[in-house]
Parts: structure tokens; C-alpha cells; sequence
């Protein structure tokens, strides 16, 4: 297992490496001289043609594209064009209420999608599921940010029952964004749920369980959930990814002090470092996030964990 | 007693074509998605006739401002005193135009790339594909976002900033199609004949590759709206005054407790046009099912 | 007294059973009134045709069939006297595995990809009896052993085994609980022959060493004669013909049957031609009037088509559903040659 492990680790590198090229580049055709900014619009020619060559503003792109990818490696992020302060500690201060946000939801979203798929497909063609299925087809039609407003209008403007924005309230303040999240990543596990265990129960392995007597719903869950589960976990992995890019979002709405509304702000303000750090750490978060539905496969489906033993 | 092989071929795809269409047809949901889309559709389409642009997009009435939904103004009037559902089928326009405007680039490029690494395998194909890998592993919004940031709002733009994040998954639906169909008899006949590659892919496999792009056509178009109304919202897409149905949501954010009328109908036409892509989608999928297990 | 020492050795008797399966597009008579009796250690064949309602039968007897949209609509299937058919779905749990157990067609997808082939067989004893799961596992190996497996594989998982072996690791499930009727539903069809001889002598010997009785599903006559005692013929839903093997195999009496043996290649006589039965097997949704052989019958006369057969004793062992065999219908059966 450890060496399957530490296979996609390396694995993951030269994709890391691919992103930030890629990244790298797609920002350096902002337009806009970064020194200027920094300085702001009265600065002379000369300070601005000496700010350029101490941050090397005039070196081909890739000898700064080398530079950067070593300073990564070191941990330095280099500074913020805004108020230069380093960007490494700005984004890792700002992290947990991204993590906390984007696991939350996955939770949120498992609990509720993998019962009701396996509701609707046990008591297939009854107004509970098609009732679920209605609901899971609007779920993954809703804009997130449209649901946002709507929860806010009815639990907070209405209501008043939960609050419309910041970390004022503690836990509370992750439940309308967290469900905010959850919903379009919940609504397609629920789909893909009922699909796998409609399939898994018309196997024949599962009537030879029913013929040993095993009771039914245990049937359900040892034998026929576990089968059905792999292409949901692959969906978890993708909702998880999602949630990252969602975060910025949902964090801009519920002004929630976020590693996405950092980058939301970097862009705002030309911040062409700022948003370069926030999109290689969400990038290597999401890389680990597939590394993690990885390793869940191999605890789930025996033939995977035995060709890496 | 025996047509030539192209002609048969032919006869064969015009009655697959029937037999699709037949087994759409008794799919309700799938017919009330094209139902729905195609109205969505005629109304963008005319929107000036429907619509005058000048009277109702643009004419500020600050005497009425806010109001809710009346006789006069069904979907209510905006911060300006604007109408909205005029804004609403203006911005109709816009949504769609980006949509279409992104799946071509996806399709085109995705499409060439995969078409190019499963037809030549090889090194090639490796080298496309980590390419592809590498993009697929960026999230399709932090990828948008960055591209709009780089770029600059424009319309073009966002269609290119969105038609990039779906190039992947075109080039891996054409490039299995490709590869599934390289080895048949119809390639290799063409083959024979002395045909030319690109006149190969063009003619013969491209075709028969339609079902699955087909349905991903769909799925990212519904995508490719959801994404042009999120840039807007956030402020990275279309701006106002120009009506967007993104950008009429972040204005109506700010005037949530007094005017929350304003959020409900932009957001209800993006659900609208959304959810009747996915229902036409997963109708295609479905009456396209037994093709796609090509 | 009588009848109470033969209800005893009576393991299995069904009565009239009748099953649908109702559908949007109409219904399929599966089973149509079907009687058989099984004793005690007998072996008896089903035999017949894809579709015949053999494996519909052997469904029913552990109500397995799939609801919606298949229903049992009448009869009575009694295991050692009771009822099943009044048996609570707790109840059937409890049968399942322990008093009757069956092995399915297709080994490749029969067992569980996700659990260990020990963890499987150790699930049916630990249900059945008030064991510790230590306990339960060590009666799995041997089990494992029981059928020619070691038993250090319970370990592994079934995609390690081969076909016939897996075939093996679902006879010992099916057995671990010393069930008293074991229903086999064509157990070696998906098997190579020589793998076939194999788990066919393994169930002839366990069959023995616990005195199982056993239902054979199968439409190969030649497993027939290798394996069993009595052999039931079954034909849209009913039992058109039954008798002892000798019965069957030396006095063949309906035409169907009859019509079974004669698709046989002959090895003797290799330059004759195949005598296949001619048509196909009635559509069971709209099943033909009268016999339901009768269109595809060299000997049909009128009343075929008109009437029913009634079940006419040859003898004591012996069965036949043919107006042939019935006094006064003027139905009768040109002798046939060899």
C-alpha cells in the first residue's frame, strides 16, 4: 500500500509542475506593468525601471518562471504587489476556513446523497424516488450563487435564523454555506448512487446472498453497497475539487475570510503573485483530494489492492 | 443484391438517425428539456422584436424604482427603474451566445487534438494526452477565472476562458471514439483505396464519433451558461449596465432586503435553461445508449 | 401413522403452483400448475427447454422470484410438510441457506467480488448458527477443504479462483449448513466438460455423505442419467411427463420427450439425420390453446388443440400429460423406429 502511495506522490510532481507552467504563463499576459502598480500611477520612470529590475520584471519568462518554481520549492510565494506582505503566510492564515468549508460540505453532501440514493433505488419507480431524482435534476441545475441568495433571503432576511455572512457565529456561520456548497455535489452522488445500486442489485451475487438467507438489508449494505460505492467515491474526489473552486464563490457571497476570497481580491487588484499562490496551493490541494479518493479505492475494491500490494 | 458498401453504410445511418429520434420521442422529460430550450432559444433569438431595447433595457424611470411584480412589469423594475424581464430575454443573448461560443472552441480544438492522438497513437498520443491530463486537473472555474483575469472582460474572452476548460474532456470522448473506430473495415477499405489520413478522419470516422460528442455538446453548453453567470457575478464577465442574468444576481445581492424580487427571475431563467440542457442531454444519452457503448 | 412417516420422508411436495410474471406488455404464465413430490435423499431432474419455467420453480421454492413483477398466484410448496408459501419473509430468512439452499448457473458472477470466499461462506454459518465468528471461519475452511480447495485460500478474493473452482466455493456455501434440499440450477452449464465431471462427482459424493436431497435443473439428459433418480419433463409451465429414470430413458412416452432424446446425435447410427422438434417454444405470454405441445406435435389430432390433457398414470412411478394416453380421445402415437 505504502508504495502505491508514495507512487502517486511522485506522480503528482510533474503534474504540479504542468499547472503552474501553464498558470504562469496565462497570467503574464495580464496586461498591465506590475511595477506600476505597485508604485502606483505617479511614481516616476525611474523608480518604476528599477522596481521592474529588482523583481526581474525584464528577464525572459521563463528564467522568472524557473525562479519562481525555486522559491516554491523553498516555501516563499514572493509578496503581494498590494501591501507586500508575503503570500505563503497570507494564504496558509486564511486556509482552515477553506478546508473547513470545503470538507464540511462533503460531508454534508455524503450523509444526505447516499441514503436517498439508496432509497430510490431500493423503492425504485415510487414518488419518493422520482420525487429525489426531480430534485437531484434542479440540484445540479442551480447556480450556486443563486441558491446562496435564496437561502440567505429565507434564513436570514426572513427568518432570521441563521447568519447572511462572516465567522461572527462560529459553526453556525459554516451552515449556509456549507449546504450552499453541498447541494450540486450531493445531487449528482444521489443520482450516481441510485444508478450503481440498480445495477449492483440486479447481480447475481446478490441473489446469492438473498439465498443464504442473509437479511435484506444487510444485503444492502455488505454486499451490494460496497460494490456500487466505487464510482460514487470518484465522484466524492471531483466534489471535493469542485468545492475548492466553489469556495470562492460561495466565500465572496458570505464574506467568509477565505483563501478564495484572497484570490477573488488578488484578481481584483492586478495582484498577479497573490493570485498565483492561491491557485498553486488550491491546485495541490485538489491533487491531494484525488490522491485521497485514490487510496480509498484501494481499501474498497480488493482486485486494486492486490495489483499494488 | 449486395449495394456498395458506402451506400449501405449510409442507409444504415439515416434509419440509426429514425431510431434515435423514435426513442427520444418517448421520453417526456427529454421532450419537455427541447421544448423549454427551443423557447429559450426563440425568445434570445428575438429579443429585439420582442423586446425594444432602447424603451425597456435602457430607460432609467427612478420614479420605480424597485417595484415588484406588477401587470406592467411582470418580473418587477431594478434599482434604475428598468424592466426587468426585458433584461432578463436581452440577457438571454448573451448566455447563450457564450455557451455556444465556448463549445465550439471546446469542440474544435478538443476535438482535433483527441481526433489527431487516437488516429496516430504513439508518441504523440502520450504527449497530447499528459497535456490534456494536466489541464483536466485545474478546476474549470479557478481555470475561467484566471483566464478572465489575464485577458480581460470581453465577450470572445469568456468564450475562450470557458471553451478551454472543456477542451480535455472533448479531446478524451474523441480520442476513444477514434480509437475504437481506427481498426474497422470501412478505415481500412479507405486505406486501401489510398485515401489520405485527414481525409480519412474527416469523412469516414469523425461521423461516427457524433453520438457521445453529441450529448457532451449539451452538457457543456449547460456548463458553459453556468459559468458565463457565475464570471458575471463575481465581476470578472460581462459588466453592467450590459444585461447578463450573472450580473443582475450581484446587483440584486445588494438590495436583497428591499427588493428581493430581483434575484428570483434572473436566476430562475439560468435554473430554466440549465435544467432543459440537462433533461435534453440525458434524453440524447439515453436514446443514443446502445451507439454509445461503442 | 401412515401418512406421518411419509410426510417425513417427503422433503419436498408442491401442489397446483401457478406463477406470473405481470408485466406492462402482459403476462407471462411461467408456471402453470405444477405437482412434484421429492423423497428423502432422491435426486430428481427438471428438465426442459430456455424458458420452460424450470428455474421459475426452483425460484419459487425459496420465493426468491423478483416482486414486482413476478407473483405467485396459487398453490401450495410444502418443505417437510409446512407451507412456505404462508412463511413470513423472516421466516424464508431463516429457511435460506440453512434447510434449502441452491447453487445458481453461472459461477463467474455468483459470488461477491468484494468479500474474501472464506468471509463468504463463514456469513451463511454464522446466520444460521449460534456460533462465535472465530468458529464460523474455522468451519469454513473446512468446508473449502470438504470440497478440494485449500483452505488457506479462504483469503483470498473469487477473482483469484478459476471458474470451476468458484463453482466449488459456492457448492460449499450451499452446503455448510447441511441443508435438506439442494437446488441446482444447471451448476455445471458454464463449465469446461472435464472441470464439469469433476464438480458433478463432488456433488454426488457429498450428496451422499450427508444425504441431501436434491433438485437438478438441467436441459443436459446425459447429466440426467449420471446424477439422478427421478426426472420431472418440463414444458411452458407445466410437467408434461415424469418417472423414474428408467421410466423416462427406457419407456419415454409424451412426444415432447420423445422429441428430447431424438435431438441427440447418435454416435451408432452417425449417418442419420438430427431430428430437431420442429417450431419453438410457445410464447409464455400467449400460450397456445389446449396442449401446449400440440403445434409443434407429429401426432397432434383436433382435440389437441381444443382440450387440456389431465395427468394419466402409467404406473405407480409414472406420469404422462398427453391425450394420447387417455382413454377415448382417439389419440394416438404411430410407433416410431429404433
Amino acid at each position: 500500500m505504502h508504495k502505491y502511495i508514495l507512487k502517486r506522490l511522485l506522480m503528482m510532481i510533474p503534474v504540479l509542475v504542468g499547472i503552474t507552467f501553464i498558470i504562469f504563463f496565462i497570467l503574464n499576459l495580464t496586461p498591465g506593468d506590475p511595477a506600476l502598480i505597485i508604485l502606483g500611477s505617479e511614481a516616476t520612470d525611474e523608480t518604476v525601471a528599477q522596481l521592474r529590475e529588482e523583481l526581474g520584471l525584464d528577464d525572459p519568462l521563463l528564467l522568472q518562471y524557473g525562479r519562481y518554481m525555486l522559491n516554491l520549492m523553498r516555501g516563499d510565494l514572493g509578496h503581494s504587489y498590494l501591501n507586500d506582505r508575503a503570500i505563503f503566510p497570507s494564504i496558509m492564515e486564511r486556509l482552515p476556513i477553506t478546508l473547513s468549508l470545503a470538507f464540511l460540505s462533503l460531508l454534508i453532501a455524503v450523509v444526505v446523497a447516499i441514503p436517498l440514493g439508496i432509497l430510490s433505488a431500493t423503492k425504485q419507480y415510487s414518488l419518493l424516488d422520482s420525487a429525489s431524482m426531480i430534485l437531484c435534476l434542479i440540484g445540479v441545475s442551480i447556480p450556486n450563487f443563486w441558491l446562496a441568495l435564496l437561502l440567505i433571503l429565507l434564513f436570514s432576511v426572513k427568518l432570521s435564523l441563521l447568519p447572511s455572512g462572516g465567522l461572527n457565529h462560529g459553526l453556525v456561520s459554516y451552515i449556509l454555506p456549507a449546504i450552499t456548497l453541498a447541494t450540486s455535489g450531493a445531487a449528482s452522488m444521489a443520482r450516481q448512487t441510485r444508478s450503481s445500486m440498480l445495477e449492483v442489485i440486479r447481480q447475481d451475487y446478490i441473489r446469492t446472498a438473498r439465498a443464504k438467507g442473509v437479511r435484506k438489508n444487510k444485503v444492502l449494505i455488505r454486499h451490494a453497497l460496497k460494490n456500487a460505492i466505487m464510482p460514487v467515491i470518484t465522484l466524492m474526489g471531483l466534489t471535493l475539487g469542485r468545492n475548492f473552486g466553489g469556495a470562492v464563490v460561495v466565500e465572496s457571497i458570505f464574506t467568509l475570510p477565505g483563501t478564495g476570497r484572497l484570490l477573488l481580491e488578488g484578481i481584483r487588484s492586478k495582484d498577479i503573485p497573490m493570485v498565483m499562490g492561491c491557485v498553486v496551493i488550491l491546485s495541490i490541494l485538489i491533487s491531494i483530494a484525488n490522491l485521497l479518493v485514490d487510496i480509498v479505492y484501494g481499501f474498497v475494491d480488493p482486485r486494486l489492492k492486490a495489483e499494488y500490494k | 443484391m449486395s449495394e456498395p458498401a458506402s451506400k449501405l453504410k449510409k442507409y444504415k445511418k439515416r434509419s440509426q438517425a429514425a431510431e434515435v429520434w423514435r426513442r427520444f420521442r418517448r421520453n417526456k422529460a427529454a421532450i419537455l428539456g427541447l421544448i423549454i430550450f427551443s423557447c429559450i432559444l426563440l425568445v434570445s433569438i428575438f429579443a429585439d422584436v420582442l423586446v425594444d431595447y432602447e424603451t425597456k433595457v435602457k430607460e432609467q424611470n427612478f420614479m420605480n424604482r424597485m417595484a415588484p411584480p406588477s401587470w406592467e412589469h411582470p418580473f418587477g423594475t431594478d434599482e434604475f427603474g428598468r424592466d426587468i424581464l426585458g433584461r432578463v430575454i436581452h440577457g438571454s443573448r448573451l448566455s447563450l451566445a457564450v455557451g455556444l461560443g465556448s463549445v465550439v472552441i471546446s469542440l474544435l480544438i478538443g476535438g482535433a487534438l483527441g481526433a489527431i492522438a487516437g488516429f496516430y497513437g504513439g508518441r504523440l498520443d502520450n504527449l497530447i494526452m499528459r497535456m490534456v491530463d494536466i489541464f483536466m486537473a485545474i478546476p474549470s472555474t479557478i481555470m475561467a477565472i484566471t483566464i478572465m483575469a489575464a485577458l480581460g472582460a470581453s465577450t470572445f474572452n469568456l468564450m475562450l476562458a470557458i471553451g478551454i476548460s472543456f477542451i480535455p474532456t472533448y479531446a478524451r470522448i474523441m480520442r476513444s471514439s477514434v480509437i475504437g473506430l481506427r481498426n474497422t473495415e470501412f478505415v481500412e477499405a479507405a486505406k486501401a483505396i489510398g485515401a489520405k489520413n485527414s481525409t480519412i478522419i474527416l469523412t469516414e470516422i469523425l461521423p461516427n464519433c457524433l453520438a457521445p460528442i453529441l450529448v457532451q455538446v449539451t452538457m457543456s453548453f449547460a456548463f458553459g451558461v453556468l459559468n458565463v453567470s457565475t464570471l458575471s457575478f463575481i465581476g470578472l464577465g460581462i459588466s453592467p449596465p450590459t444585461p447578463e442574468w450573472g450580473n443582475m444576481l450581484s446587483t440584486a445581492r445588494e438590495y436583497l432586503r428591499d427588493a428581493p424580487h430581483m434575484c428570483f427571475f434572473p436566476g430562475m431563467a439560468i435554473v430554466l435553461t440549465i435544467l432543459s440542457l440537462n433533461l435534453l442531454g440525458d434524453g440524447l444519452r439515453d436514446a443514443l445508449d446502445p451507439k454509445l457503448k461503442q | 401413522m401412515e401418512i406421518q412417516t411419509s410426510e417425513i420422508n417427503t422433503v419436498l411436495e408442491i401442489q397446483d403452483l401457478v406463477v406470473n410474471y405481470e408485466t406492462d406488455d402482459g403476462i407471462v404464465h411461467a408456471v402453470n400448475g405444477v405437482n412434484l413430490k421429492l423423497e428423502r435423499g432422491r435426486t430428481l431432474a427438471l428438465v426442459g427447454e430456455t424458458g420452460a419455467g424450470k428455474t421459475t420453480i426452483a425460484l419459487s421454492i425459496l420465493r426468491l422470484i423478483q416482486d414486482p413483477p413476478g407473483k405467485i398466484r396459487g398453490g401450495s410448496i410444502r418443505l417437510e410438510g409446512e407451507d412456505l408459501l404462508t412463511y413470513t419473509e423472516r421466516q424464508m430468512e431463516a429457511i435460506r441457506g440453512d434447510k434449502v439452499s441452491m447453487i445458481f448457473q453461472d459461477p463467474m458472477t455468483s459470488l461477491n467480488p468484494v468479500l474474501t470466499v472464506g468471509d463468504q461462506i463463514a456469513e451463511v454459518i454464522q446466520i444460521h448458527q449460534k456460533v462465535s465468528k472465530a468458529e464460523a471461519e474455522k468451519k469454513a475452511r473446512e468446508m473449502l477443504e470438504l470440497v478440494g480447495i485449500d483452505g488457506d485460500r479462504a483469503k483470498e478474493y473469487p477473482h483469484q479462483f478459476s471458474g470451476g473452482m468458484k463453482q466449488r466455493v459456492v457448492i460449499a456455501i450451499a452446503l455448510s449448513c447441511n441443508p435438506t434440499l439442494l437446488i441446482a440450477d444447471e451448476p455445471t452449464t458454464a463449465l469446461d466438460v472435464t472441470i464439469q465431471a469433476q464438480v458433478l462427482e463432488l456433488m454426488k459424493e457429498l450428496r451422499e455423505k450427508y444425504q441431501t436431497s436434491m433438485i437438478m435443473i438441467t436441459h443436459d439428459l446425459g447429466i440426467v442419467a449420471e446424477t439422478c433418480d427421478e426426472v420431472s419433463i418440463v414444458y411452458a409451465g407445466r410437467i408434461v411427463e415424469h418417472g423414474t429414470l428408467r421410466d423416462i430413458f427406457k419407456n419415454t412416452k409424451h412426444p415432447y420427450t420423445v422429441g428430447l432424446f431424438n435431438s441427440l446425435p447418435n454416435i451408432k447410427r452417425r449417418k442419420d439425420m438430427l431430428k430437431p422438434i420442429k417450431g419453438l417454444m410457445p410464447d409464455p405470454t400467449n400460450l397456445p390453446s389446449g396442449c401446449p405441445f400440440h403445434p409443434r406435435c407429429d401426432h397432434a389430432q383436433e382435440i389437441c388443440s381444443k382440450r387440456k390433457p389431465l395427468t394419466t398414470y402409467l404406473s405407480d412411478t409414472h406420469f404422462v400429460e398427453c391425450l394420447a394416453y387417455e382413454n377415448g380421445t382417439g389419440v394416438t402415437i404411430a410407433e416410431r423406429e429404433g
